[in-house]
């Protein structure tokens, strides 16, 4: 335990050390900050109800942290394993689990800094709450982003085909599944397409996220009645607690599949 | 009592390569056993695989347990950006050499003046030539006071000079009671060093000669004896 800390820390100062990294998550802020400043952040939610504008807008710091997190630790864990490093590590007396989970904590922390400065951002422009919930969006998507990322850097050969495999599921979740999902459920009868729809839409990370994201900001009625159930649903005890099991599992599978996948080296 | 490592029927496969095929050894505390054999006989995986880097197909290896081992990789990626010394001061928490950062610091110089590294401290690991990054393998090895080394070609890109050095480094280790395990390229290296001389190929240990014997031989006969054995154990 005492070294995956060690790990973690050591991560966390390596990322920050990595230009592009800061630089990316410098951007992510700025980008938050400007949506707090022009009142397009989730604070204006409810008092405007959801137009086009703020929706894309926050929809943009979804996409680009869960990019950000996938490639992070892709790479990180990638060149790791390549570069011999992840070997010597091991030969220090540290388990797979251990350098796993301290890898991935340092990954994590570097990016849950950025949404604290996301947070203190839109605190400095009295978005108050609003904040508060796209920090919490941002760090669970960069947490299963980069639960995925760790498996992808762990299962890959190279650093590049780790990369292109990141981008190439950061792509299927984020855009093709949803269509997968137009393409689908127009074709199935009313009955079934229900619980369908919710099995669907729980199993792709990205539509759980954005989902999770609607019911946080209480805007989910727009998309229709069946989410405006669902939204009580799962801001009520049992909802908060099936909503964290989904979390564990979408966070949880990428990281035992890594662990899986770093034992065949 | 003396600690004695067994390694039993070991097998390693990648993909379709037989990389260890069945191999079995004992090793006392305090030997000094080299490896040669030509590319892709096993060595490394050997050294892999008593690192606890990775794991045998079969067979198994007991007695591992009773020593702080310390590995030596011939070469490795350096995180970027990070200095000499932070890289061991970070290698001297993990090996628990040092249990504060600033105690990790002075441990981690203090190998660094060792190898003469402390001029290029601050220096970007990943930015050192590769000699002096072999000189940073070898000194994280020193670090938390190791009783098994096992270095995989570690002096493979030592000038002259480091070379020596790196084999007067070996044989204090040597009297000090510590077991090594190295492999390397150079036969003199070998034949200078080791107690045994483990020959390998196809993943097999083809042959085994005792290192006096060895040392015996001028350099001309230690080619032919070396090329005779090969050509046994592949027959």
């Amino acid at each position: 335990m005492k070294k995956a800390l060690i790990v973690a820390q050591g991560e966390f100062s390596r990322l920050l050390r990595r230009l592009w990294v800061p630089a990316a998550l410098m951007g992510l802020a700025l980008l938050c900050f400007v949506l707090f400043l022009t009142g397009k952040g989730p604070m204006n939610w409810s008092a405007a109800g959801l137009d086009r504008r703020s929706a894309s807008l926050s929809g943009l710091v979804l996409l680009i942290s869960s990019l950000l997190g996938i490639v992070v630790a892709a790479l990180s864990f990638s060149s790791d394993k390549g570069g011999g490093m992840a070997g010597l590590l091991r030969s220090f007396g540290l388990g797979r689990c251990g350098y796993l989970i301290g890898k991935y904590t340092g990954i994590l922390a570097s990016i849950a800094t950025a949404a604290g400065i996301i947070v203190l951002a839109g605190e400095g422009v009295g978005s108050g709450s609003g904040a508060i919930l796209l920090g919490i969006a941002a760090v669970a998507t960069v947490a299963i982003y980069a639960a995925w990322g760790a498996f992808f850097g762990s299962a890959c050969r190279s650093s590049l085909s780790a990369a292109g495999s990141s981008l190439a599921f950061w792509f299927a979740t984020m855009f093709l599944y949803e269509a997968l999902g137009w393409a689908l459920f127009p074709a199935l009868p009313y009955r079934i397409a229900k619980p369908a729809l919710a099995l669907f839409l729980a199993l792709d990370p990205a539509e759980a996220l954005r989902l999770g994201a609607a019911f946080l900001s209480k805007r989910a009625a727009a998309l229709g009645p069946e989410f405006y159930y669902w939204q009580l649903f799962f801001l009520s005890l049992p909802g908060i607690l099936v909503a964290f099991l989904l979390f564990l599992f979408h966070s949880a599978l990428p990281l035992l599949l890594a662990a899986r996948a770093s034992r065949r080296a | 009592m003396s600690k004695l490592i067994r390694a039993l029927g070991l097998t390693k496969r990648f993909g379709l390569t037989l990389a260890l095929d069945d191999l079995s050894f004992d090793l006392s505390e305090g030997q000094c056993v080299a490896l040669v054999g030509p590319n892709g006989a096993g060595k490394s995986s050997l050294l892999r695989l008593l690192a606890g880097i990775s794991e045998a197909d079969s067979g198994s290896i007991v007695g591992l347990d009773a020593y702080r081992t310390s590995y030596v990789p011939d070469s490795l990626e350096f995180p970027a950006g990070a200095s000499a010394l932070s890289w061991l001061s970070y290698v001297a928490r993990l090996k628990g050499a040092a249990e504060s950062r600033g105690k990790a610091e002075r441990a981690a110089m203090h190998a660094l003046e060792s190898l003469g590294l402390a001029s290029h401290a601050n220096r970007e690991a990943v930015r050192l030539s590769r000699g002096m990054r072999q000189r940073l393998l070898f000194a994280q090895a020193l670090l938390g006071s190791p009783d098994l080394y096992l270095m995989d070609e570690s002096a493979s890109a030592l000038d002259p000079l480091w070379a020596i050095e790196w084999k007067t480094r070996v044989a204090a280790l040597k009297s000090v009671g510590a077991t090594i395990i190295f492999s390397t390229h150079r036969l003199e290296d070998a034949a200078a060093l080791g107690d045994r001389v483990f020959l390998m190929g196809g993943g097999r240990l083809v042959g085994e000669e005792d290192g006096s014997a060895w040392r015996s031989l001028g350099p001309g006969t230690l080619d032919r004896r070396f090329l005779e054995l090969l050509g046994s154990g592949a027959a």
